[in-house]
Formats: structure tokens, sequence, C-alpha cells
């Protein structure tokens, strides 16, 4: 029984890890961006929610109402005005670099704005509620809510991409953005719209972080290493493959903290290992693959 | 006022000179077509009509309009398809939305649409939902030429649509060209095969190393002086 609950507290925890991981794994998907700063855009949200609660004394989830939007406009501006440029250069390592870059901007800024101090999110009482199923098993509604909120924004985000016009340009676009550009796609406008969505994501993300678990500006690191891990292991570029990663990486922490707790994160590290050693496309690869 | 106009143009690959003061001028409704052998530089003409690769020096204007400062997908609202050399098709999308997404920017005009596309080339219905990656090369191609025509455009440009495929296919695609430009397109080819050419167009112009080698009506033109301007002999 001790293992079913370590299955169902992981399943809950992978949630949250598929939510840190979407809007990579969408940069990823549409223009072959490894954005490094990820997971400092994450912390960023979450100071942002910080801020709006503060002077509002707003919940934190309605706190998105501004957040998200905000971090929209953060991405179509940031990818129209610095990330299109980097992309543009031929080789991986400026994207990289920038994105890099743009990592120790945000946590150096974060730092001189806010201190190096832990901060949290309240969102009241739901923080600690829980669903008590026997008397070895509860169900946060927390964690819970968290897993239902990542599952619909895949769902969504895949529904997006696969039936809207929207979506099929992105497609073209990953497949060969001069192609598409000869069918009238502006991928310079296309990325950064695909960049706003991503950042949307990573709002929703940050607030979730940061009602979860107290947040300094340093963390950015974690979350990026995450969102990374969930994004490999369930298969580059599939946003399904994302959410299957992020449970997947839960799952494992989980087991390994019922074998110790020393080994929580160990053994989510092993299994992103085991993946690239024995599956390097990732769980669920992208459906096809380029043809010559 | 000619539909396309060239003028003086002068397209480069890094220090390369591609394309030396090129001018021409293609008229509404007409078939065209550019011909010359590997290397001439009829591609990159293409290209640089589409606005792929800048022109440097001189000026084209579409419809009367300079059209040199607009990127390719501006280009592409104003009416000027591309089937690139390759075909280029999505190989992650299917048939159907290859198509879907080739009318990304059709905006109001009405003509080419999907129906129409399919009755030209009906294999397309058949395999609507598949997987584009999966087609032949003559599919493909006419797949390229569907989704060029999804923007019903006004200008059509065809690079090499018979590079790679098979005499029958050629000849099967080129049945059907006749009927885009029936329909109002005009339609400027590029083709290495000089006798496809000028079975097709109403006017060509012989590229000679990036250079205008002839030029004239295809009816008028003798086989030797073709061969001497493709040649260079």
């Amino acid at each position: 029984m001790e293992w079913v609950n370590a299955l169902i507290q992981g399943i809950l925890l992978g949630g949250l890890y598929a939510l840190l991981a979407t809007g990579l794994s969408l940069a990823f998907g549409v223009m072959r961006l490894v954005n490094l700063a990820h997971g400092d855009l994450i912390i960023l949200a979450a100071y942002l929610a910080l801020v709006v609660t503060n002077a509002t004394k707003m919940n934190p989830f309605l706190s998105l109402t501004v957040v998200v939007p905000l971090m929209m406009v953060l991405g179509y501006v940031l990818q129209r005005g610095l990330l299109n440029r980097a992309l543009r250069s031929t080789g991986v390592m400026p994207p990289l670099m920038v994105t890099f870059g743009l990592a120790i901007v945000i946590q150096n800024l974060l730092l001189e704005a806010f201190s190096a101090d832990s901060q949290g999110l309240t969102a009241g009482p739901i923080e600690t509620e829980s669903i008590t199923l026997n008397d070895q098993i509860s169900i946060g509604v927390l964690p819970l809510l968290t897993l239902i909120v990542a599952v619909a924004i895949l769902v969504g985000l895949e529904l997006m991409i696969s039936r809207t016009a929207l979506g099929r340009a992105m497609r073209a676009t990953a497949d060969d953005p001069e192609a598409a550009s000869i069918v009238g796609i502006d991928h310079r406008h296309l990325y950064a719209t695909a960049m706003a969505i991503a950042l949307a994501t990573v709002a929703v993300a940050g607030v979730f972080v940061g009602v979860s678990t107290t947040f300094s500006p340093s963390d950015g690191s974690q979350g990026l290493i995450v969102a990374f891990e969930a994004v490999i292991i369930g298969g580059l570029g599939s946003l399904w493959g994302t959410l299957v990663g992020g449970v997947a990486l839960g799952v494992a922490q989980a087991f390994g903290n019922q074998i110790s707790p020393a080994y929580q994160i160990l053994a989510g590290h092993l299994l992103f290992l085991a993946v690239l050693f024995f599956r390097p496309t990732g769980l669920l690869a992208r459906r096809t693959q380029r043809q010559v | 006022m000619s539909l396309l106009e060239v003028e003086r143009a002068s397209s480069f690959y890094g220090d390369f000179q591609a394309l030396y003061d090129i001018s021409l001028a293609v008229e509404e409704g007409e078939r065209f077509a550019v011909i010359g052998s590997n290397g001439a530089g009829k591609s990159t003409l293409l290209r640089m009509i589409a606005g792929l690769l800048p022109a440097r020096g001189g000026s084209i204007r579409f419809d009367g309009r300079p059209i040199d400062a607009l990127r390719v997908h501006e280009r592409v609202a104003l009416g000027i398809s591309m089937v690139p050399e390759g075909r280029r098709i999505f190989p992650s999308l299917s048939v159907e939305e290859n198509l879907l997404v080739g009318g990304y920017r059709r905006g109001r005009r009405r003509g080419w649409d999907r129906q129409r596309v399919y009755d030209l080339f009906p294999l397309l219905r058949d395999r609507a939902g598949r997987s584009a990656a999966v087609l032949s090369g003559g599919e493909q191609q006419a797949l390229a030429i569907g989704r060029a025509l999804m923007n019903d455009p006004r200008l059509l440009l065809l690079d090499e649509v018979s590079l790679g495929l098979a005499p029958i296919v050629i000849r099967d695609l080129y049945e059907r060209l006749p009927a885009i430009s029936e329909a109002g397109t005009t339609v400027l080819i590029v083709e290495q095969n000089v006798d496809q050419a000028l079975a097709f167009a109403d006017r060509v112009t012989c590229l000679l190393e990036g250079r205008i080698s002839l030029q004239g009506r295809s009816a008028e033109l003798s086989r030797p002086a073709v061969a001497a301007a493709y040649f260079g002999v």
C-alpha cells in the first residue's frame, strides 16, 4: 500500500513537473529553441505574482489574470527583439549563449529587487487541504489541482497545434522555415506568438510553484533541470511526451523517496540517464521525422 | 503595364555574382519560361522574385508597385506564389493540411480553392488524409503546385517541376499546367528541359552564366539559336 501511495503522490508531483516543462517543450517543438532562461522565467513569473498579490491582496490564482498577459507580452517582445536574431544565425550556440545570458540577467535583477530571501505565495486553506481515500492514502487538493491544470493546458495546446490554422503554421514552420515563408507565414511573428503562448504557461507554472513551495531568485536552475528532464524523458517536440515525461519523473522521485528520502532527487536523475541511454529519442518521440 | 517587371537586377551569393543586370517583363495571363543549363542562374532569378534572395541594384515591380523592400510573406500576400526547387512540402503535415497551410494568406481572393485543386489533381483528393511524407516524387510535386495555388496567386513561380521525375510523370504534370494559366494565373516556369519549356511557354528567356542570352516568343525561336544561347557556343 505504501508503494501505491508513492505511485499516486508521484503522479501528482508529475503534474507540477509537466507544467514546469510545457513552455520549454513548446519553444523547442516550434522553433527548436533551447531556452536556458526557462527556469528563471518561471521564478520571474512567481515574483510578478508576489508583487500583484502583495499590492492587491488578491488570491495568487486570481493574480494570473495579470501575470499571464504580462508574461505573454514579455514573450512576444523577447522573441521579436532578441531571440529571433539569435535563431537567425546558423549553429546551435548563439541561442544557447543568449538564453544563458538572459537567465543570468533575470536572476540578478530579481536578486537586486527582492533580495535573496525565500518567498512564498499564500493561497489560503487549499494549500493543506486533502482528500482522504483510506487510512494510508490521501490526495492533496493543491497537487491534484496542479495535475488537472497541467493536463488541461497540454490538451489545449495539443488541440491548438493539431487543429487550428495557427497550429498548422507552427508545424509547417518547424518542418521547414523557408518553405513556410513561401506560403506566406511570417516566421518572426509566428515565433513571437509561440513564445507568448509558452510564457503564458510559464506564468501558470510560476504561480503553482510559488504556492506549492518557496522560491528565491537563484531557484531558476532547479526548475530548468526538472523541465529539461521531463522534456527529454518524454521525447523532444511532443506535448504528450512532456506530460508522460513529467509524470515519469515524478513517479521515479516518489519511488526513490519511498526507499529513502535521500534518494528522491537521485532517482529522478537516474531515470533521466536511463532514458538517454536506452531510448534517447524519449518515451514518445515525435510522430514523423523530416524526410530527405 | 506588365504584371512583373524586373529591371537591371543583379544578385549575389556572398561575393559571387549569380545574376548580372537582368531585365524582363511578364504580362498578365502569360506563360513565361526561363531556360538555361545548370548554374545559369534560373533558380536564383526565381528566388529573387519571390524575395528569398535580395536583388542588388535595379528594381522589381509587381503590378506596377516596387516590391524590393517587401519580405517573402508580404509578396505572397500580394499574390506571388512559388513552387520551390525540391518541392519542399511539409512532411509532418497531411496532404490536406499542406493545402490548407498554402491558403494561409489568401485573404479575400476567391479563385483557386481546395476543391479546384483536388479537381486538377484528383490523386491528392484520394490521399488527403495521408502524411505528405509518404507521397511519391510526382505526387509531392502535384502537392507543392496545389499548395502554391491555394494562395490563389496572380503569379505562379514554378522551379524545375520536372527535376528528378520520370518522363511519364513529367508529361502528366505538364498536361495540367495549361489549366492553371487558362484560369487566369500568370505562370513563370524555370526549366532545364528546353522542349518542355518551348512547348508550354508563350515567351522564353534563356540565361547563360547569369546573363540573358536570348529572349523571344517560343514560336519564333529557331532551334540553333536556342542551342547557341543555352550552351553559349
